[in-house]
């Protein structure tokens, strides 16, 4: 078992005619991904080099007919992203992966309401996606050579944070049920509660690490919910320790505004949780290694 | 962000934060080493790059392509890892730049360098 991806998936590419789309469409077939078709407005019936053998569609409606796909990837331009998100969510989609970077606020805050509506699960904006190494799926861009099977869930807001500790996981031996980047965008789709319950849930997830930053309060929230319904052991690492406030770091979401958001006030939330704090991301994977039952 | 709290946790003070984003490529790592560098006080330099989107081999051209570059010399520690990363430490290695695997260790050596 694993968590929102499993063999089972069956993925659109949205944005398989460009330059990244089709780059790491390969790299994600190569994982062994089921990559069953590209969705691109007006470039119906084009052919993508390398992935010769998949149909390219006007919409996504037209590659979940054809296709059977349950699950989007989008590498869709910022500009088009939202539209692109509510193309899935009104097929009814059960994943829809957002690695765009930069989509408008406003947007999201139009397009969240119809996602919620209807049950489609959101993962990003801004994002790196999702790998279940144990079913040889990912949907995204991490890289999937770090990755080994086990039961270590990895939840985060960065990108390079979550493959820096799956690395570390893996040397330790500690494999993932599976790696979840949410986004460093202020308004995203599944959060870290959300992504909790579902290890939670997940017999074969044994404990979890969650790698937050400066910002927010959902590394605050997710203390709550893990101090209330956890059983599992969680560690944790929170970057942006050394960041100056008021000012953005790297991602729109991350920024420390007057007293809240800050990274001592997130790892002392933590730890009151019971959770396992890191130093480092490598102390992180360490802590919780060591605590796998 | 986190990289600079790993320099901080080995005791050394961060000059700069530059996050290149997602899916940089040479271009980009050309100017970033022109912006860092515009700072006189910046004793060493710091390439830690762990690739997703970003592809590790396209980082380390540009790397190769700014230190020929550079306006003035200062001790670099490249770590690249990720996406094609093979092909990364390949390029960087013929082009007699070492790099490391780890980001504590590279934290740890960018440190001794500025001192």
């Amino acid at each position: 078992m694993s968590i929102l991806l499993d063999a089972s998936a069956r993925v659109l590419v949205q944005g398989m005619t460009g330059g990244q789309g089709s780059y790491h469409t390969r790299l994600m077939r190569e994982a062994g991904t089921a990559i069953v078709a590209g969705v691109t407005p007006g470039r119906a019936g084009a052919q993508v080099e390398g992935l010769d053998d998949v149909p390219v569609f006007d919409t996504v409606a037209d590659a979940v007919r054809a296709a059977d796909a349950n699950a989007a990837c989008i590498f869709v331009p910022a500009p088009f992203a939202a539209d692109a998100i509510l193309e899935d969510a009104a097929a009814g989609l059960d994943v829809i992966v957002c690695l765009t970077e930069g989509i408008p606020i406003l947007d999201m805050l139009r397009v969240m309401p119809r996602v919620r509506a209807s049950g489609s699960r959101l993962i990003g904006p801004n994002c790196p996606g999702v790998t279940t190494p144990g079913d040889r799926v990912k949907v995204g861009v991490m890289p999937w050579n770090v990755h080994t099977p086990g039961p270590v869930g990895v939840v985060s807001r960065s990108g390079t944070l979550t493959y820096e500790v799956v690395q570390h996981l893996t040397n330790l031996g500690a494999g993932q049920s599976t790696t979840v980047g949410i986004g460093g965008d202020p308004i995203i789709g599944e959060r870290f509660t959300d992504v909790l319950a579902l290890f939670e849930a997940d017999p074969d997830t044994r404990g979890v690490v969650l790698l937050g930053e400066i910002g927010g309060d959902d590394e605050e929230r997710a203390a709550a919910y893990i101090q209330q319904r956890m059983t599992k052991p969680v560690s944790a690492f929170i970057a942006g320790k050394t960041a100056p406030p008021e000012r953005r770091m790297g991602h729109a979401g991350a920024i420390v505004s007057g007293a809240s958001g800050s990274a001592p006030a997130k790892e002392a939330a933590l730890r009151s949780a019971g959770v396992m704090v890191g130093e480092t991301p490598e102390h992180a994977a360490r802590l919780l290694a060591a605590r796998l039952p | 962000m986190a990289t600079m709290d790993v320099i901080q946790h080995h005791g050394g003070q961060p000059a700069n934060f530059l996050d290149v984003g997602g899916g940089a490529g040479v271009a980009k790592i050309l100017a970033a080493f022109e912006i860092i560098l515009e700072d006189p006080r910046v004793r060493a330099v710091l390439v830690n790059i762990f690739g997703g989107i970003t592809r590790a081999d396209d980082v380390a051209a540009g790397v190769i392509q700014a230190r020929a570059r550079l306006s003035r010399q200062v001790p670099l520690v490249v770590r690249v890892a990720g996406t094609n990363e093979a092909q990364a430490l390949r390029l960087l290695h013929d082009a007699g730049i070492g790099a490391l695997d780890s980001m504590d260790e590279a934290a740890a050596r960018v440190v001794e360098a500025a001192r």
